[in-house]
């Protein structure tokens, strides 16, 4: 239970980071993100993708467009902002930095059991 | 046979088992209550609908009625508030956790039957304003009474005002505590409800022999 904790802390930390990701390449609409960062385990349930685009949006890092879609009403496409981008090169740079250092910690760590 | 709703979710027409369409209904309400009163709550609520609606449809295949576990399935797939993987968000005014305090568990005015001496009338205003002991409530009502003799005539305004807290919902407001299953569920184990519906009874049966 408590390692499941953990793991959650971990995954909300990076979400905003992935879903500036996945947008920065196309724009999706919200199943898209949801179904992509389910694959890859980042998401246990949905409803947890709906609040945080919105905020996203609200904080100007993200935008929508209507698309009109063939079966039921128009749906929301999300696209980033240049906002959004800056976000992400900034998100980057901090996680990449944050890999090499548990990466590093965990290497040395490692060595001196042995 | 069982009978069937016509609903509009999100947009998406769906006919539906009544037994669940209320079970979607109180999903949408446990919903309501996780985020609160807002533009923006309202937005997330009308997007969550409307996945709702699709999950539903996939999940229905061909039939044309949607049922329990089509449902189910689908509030699963989407989860409950306290599976929404939040953040946490410290900064005051701007998130859904500030909004938990302040504008979706309002408080509200009931009278408290669980710990009364006449109807409960001091002890509902007491859980209002968080006073831990209603004895200090009590106490100014005999202030009032003594020195003003008002105090009798608005305790019993404040009786016929005040609607009693007669389900756990209703007594989950009154403290102002969130309205989640977690505390629903609490309340039920613990009998509470039972108890004050068979004390409500007992004292109304008492009033009445009084007033005769």
């Amino acid at each position: 239970m408590k390692v499941e904790n953990i793991k959650a802390q971990m995954r909300k930390g990076v979400l905003e980071l992935c879903v500036l990701g996945l947008l920065s390449k196309e724009t999706m609409y919200p199943s898209d993100i949801i179904q992509n960062l389910k694959k890859n385990d980042l998401i246990v349930v949905e409803g947890t993708m709906y609040p945080l685009l919105n905020r996203l949006k609200r904080d100007g890092y993200l935008s929508y467009n209507w698309v009109e879609s063939s079966s039921g009403p128009p749906r929301k496409y999300y696209e980033i902002t240049p906002k959004g981008n800056d976000l992400k090169e900034e998100l980057t740079k901090a996680w990449e930095n944050l890999a090499q250092t548990v990466n590093f910690s965990n290497s040395i760590n490692t060595t001196n059991n042995e | 046979m069982n009978k069937i709703e016509y609903i509009n979710l999100g947009g998406i027409p769906l006919a539906i088992d009544m037994d669940a369409s209320q079970r979607l209904q109180d999903y949408l309400y446990e919903l309501d209550d996780y985020f609160g009163k807002s533009d923006y709550a309202d937005e997330i609520i009308r997007d969550i609908e409307l996945r709702l609606a699709e999950l539903i449809e996939e999940s229905m295949g061909s039939r044309k009625v949607a049922n329990m576990t089509d449902i189910e399935k689908s509030i699963a797939i989407m989860g409950r508030p306290d599976q929404f993987e939040q953040p946490d968000r410290d900064e005051p005014g701007e998130t859904y956790a500030g909004n938990k305090e302040s504008a979706s568990y309002r408080r509200k005015l009931y009278r408290d039957p669980e710990n009364k001496v006449i109807a409960g009338v001091c002890s509902g205003i007491a859980a209002y304003f968080d006073i831990d002991d209603p004895i200090w409530v009590r106490l100014a009502f005999a202030i009032i009474f003594f020195t003003a003799g008002a105090g009798v005539l608005l305790y019993i305004i404040l009786w016929i005002v005040m609607p009693k807290a007669r389900t756990s919902i209703d007594r989950l407001r009154m403290k102002g505590q969130p309205i989640d299953l977690e505390n629903i569920e609490r309340m039920m184990e613990s009998g509470i409800d039972h108890i004050s519906d068979f004390a409500d009874k007992v004292s109304d049966k008492i009033k009445r022999k009084n007033r005769w």
